[in-house]
């Protein structure tokens, strides 16, 4: 008995080893002096203060390090007003650009109020707000809406000409970007867009923190802003988020954009069983595979998020009818984008307005599906081929299996279209008649 | 013989709760709005969660504003069956939904 029980605790010593290691927590100084805190002070005390009344805290300087990014997190003096309310604090991080020249960034962090009320302080990681990034001189640079630690939304300034200080009204650029205002902790009016149910990871940088911010500041509030304009495009029709979906009507909204100029792109997300090891089984159960398609011509965007199921319940799964269901705000681990032409792209559409009628959770499953769906696109993804179920003499059983598809995609180190952070889904069109 | 059964007994009700199974077993919980506007079913162990759900009622009233007034909870579509001891383990850890107020069928 005794030995069971350490063989237990060994087992769960092993299981937690697996999980990937997250860096969100101070670390210890660095070494180079060039980057110590004497020296941050230093740079700082010779640049323009054109920033008199922010005071620096330097006492409660952290150092730390996020994707790869060293940086100093200081507290500053100011408190954003945002929804009407005095709430979030700020941050100031200095880090060091390519050119190892120290930069500084102000961050302003608005935790979601009504995700404080129910939850209270969370850690980092599960940091659910805005956090808006600006440069020194008060400009905004861009910004995340976090939920739960997970990128959901983009913050940006109205447009790249603009200087953060907008004097706009309230205007929706489109169903999905959203303007709005606010009170920054300087006092001044900030007028931003986000990007709200859009879910694409930030790859543009602007040389900092757009990555390397700590996951730890925004929310989705509900999704309901105060003061949005008039009702919006329509985009999300009754009983669309239900179980099935006809696919041919999904591929339908397609035709509603040209395929001349248009760009298109298919992503590929995957929610490993146990994320970050090749585990088939695990927290998410057998993990999901779920394939998103956008045609976008710069006017209008249809994006498509869907997967592959059992139209069954219970042991029937295992070989069932298939279904086609919409992957709405999906969890998932991993993803990878295509940029496809659009012979390619109507290739997936016709093999997804017809896709196999039966589902097996061994032979065509729902990581099957997209594999061949890309194929049909001429896309290559990595073979998510895994050996599955208790192996024995000469019974090796192989599935594609979302836990295939995440390991290969994970040992892709260097593919620019791979998010390996994690996020959630964007939203569906839904069904078009 | 007894000491087996119970054994027996708590590997069933364990090992019936383990995540894998949840995709076998676990009911496709599913909601909606007050007037039947928005529905949502989960997908037990294949991604779409209560957390997913939140997210796309979320996006809906953010859509809807219309729908952002008077009753806006979400309600369970599902009825709690506490007999079911492979879900015990939602009940417990997830317990969230089964709170939600009930409407049935419309």
């Amino acid at each position: 008995m005794k030995q069971q029980a350490i063989l237990l605790a060994i087992l769960l010593s092993l299981l937690t080893a697996c999980r990937k290691t997250t860096t969100d927590q101070p670390i210890p100084n660095p070494v180079n002096k060039d980057f110590s805190l004497d020296a941050v002070k230093a740079w700082y005390a010779r640049q323009p203060q054109n920033r008199s009344l922010t005071v620096i805290n330097w006492d409660g300087a952290e150092y730390r390090e996020n994707g790869g990014t060293t940086y100093w997190l200081t507290g500053i003096s100011g408190q954003p007003i945002f929804q009407g309310i005095r709430q979030g604090y700020r941050r100031a991080a200095f880090y060091r650009d390519t050119t190892q020249q120290i930069r500084e960034q102000i961050l302003e962090i608005i935790p979601d109020g009504l995700t404080l009320q129910r939850k209270g302080n969370l850690p980092a990681n599960q940091f659910t707000g805005r956090i808006f990034v600006y440069s020194p001189d008060n400009r905004l640079l861009h910004g995340g809406v976090y939920a739960a630690g997970k990128l959901i939304g983009l913050i940006r300034s109205r447009a790249p000409q603009d200087t953060g200080k907008l004097k706009t009204n309230l205007l929706a650029v489109d169903c999905t970007w959203y303007q709005d205002a606010y009170a920054d902790g300087d006092g001044g009016v900030t007028v931003y867009a986000e990007k709200v149910c859009n879910y694409e990871l930030d790859g543009g940088a602007s040389g900092g923190f757009s990555a390397g911010v700590p996951a730890s500041t925004g929310g989705i509030g509900g999704g309901s802003a105060p003061n949005l304009p008039p009702a919006p495009v329509v985009s999300n029709l009754p009983g669309e988020s239900g179980p099935a979906v006809n696919p041919k009507n999904l591929m339908l909204c397609f035709g509603s954009i040209p395929d001349q100029g248009a760009t298109m792109t298919i992503t590929v997300y995957v929610q490993e069983p146990f994320p970050g090891t090749s585990f088939n089984i695990g927290p998410n159960s057998v993990g999901h595979t779920a394939i998103g398609m956008t045609k976008s011509n710069g006017q209008n965007s249809v994006t498509q998020v869907f997967g592959f199921y059992p139209d069954a319940t219970g042991l029937d799964k295992l070989h069932a009818s298939s279904k086609i269901a919409l992957n709405n705000a999906l969890d998932y681990n991993v993803s990878i984008t295509y940029t496809v032409t659009a012979d390619n792209f109507n290739k997936i559409v016709n093999y997804v307005s017809n896709p196999p009628p039966t589902y097996d959770l061994v032979t065509f499953n729902c990581t099957s599906f997209a594999f061949y769906a890309c194929q049909a696109g001429q896309i290559s993804l990595p073979d998510p081929t895994t050996v599955v179920g208790l192996l024995g003499p000469g019974i090796q059983p192989h599935a594609m299996t979302p836990a295939g598809l995440g390991e290969g995609l994970d040992n892709l180190q260097d593919a620019a279209n791979l998010n390996k952070n994690g996020g959630i889904t964007p939203l569906s069109k839904g069904p078009c008649n | 013989m007894k000491k087996i059964i119970l054994i027996s007994l708590a590997l069933i009700l364990i090992g019936s709760n383990l995540p894998f199974f949840s995709f076998f077993l676990e009911e496709n919980y599913s909601y909606s709005n007050k007037d039947g506007s928005f529905t949502y079913s989960e997908e037990g162990g294949k991604g779409m969660s209560f957390q997913s759900c939140m997210i796309s009622y979320g996006y809906f009233l953010c859509q809807h504003p219309e729908k952002n007034t008077g009753d806006i909870r979400l309600y369970r579509t599902f009825t709690v069956k506490p007999w079911r001891f492979w879900e015990w383990r939602e009940m417990v850890f997830h317990s969230e939904r089964f709170w939600l107020p009930y409407q049935g069928p419309r």
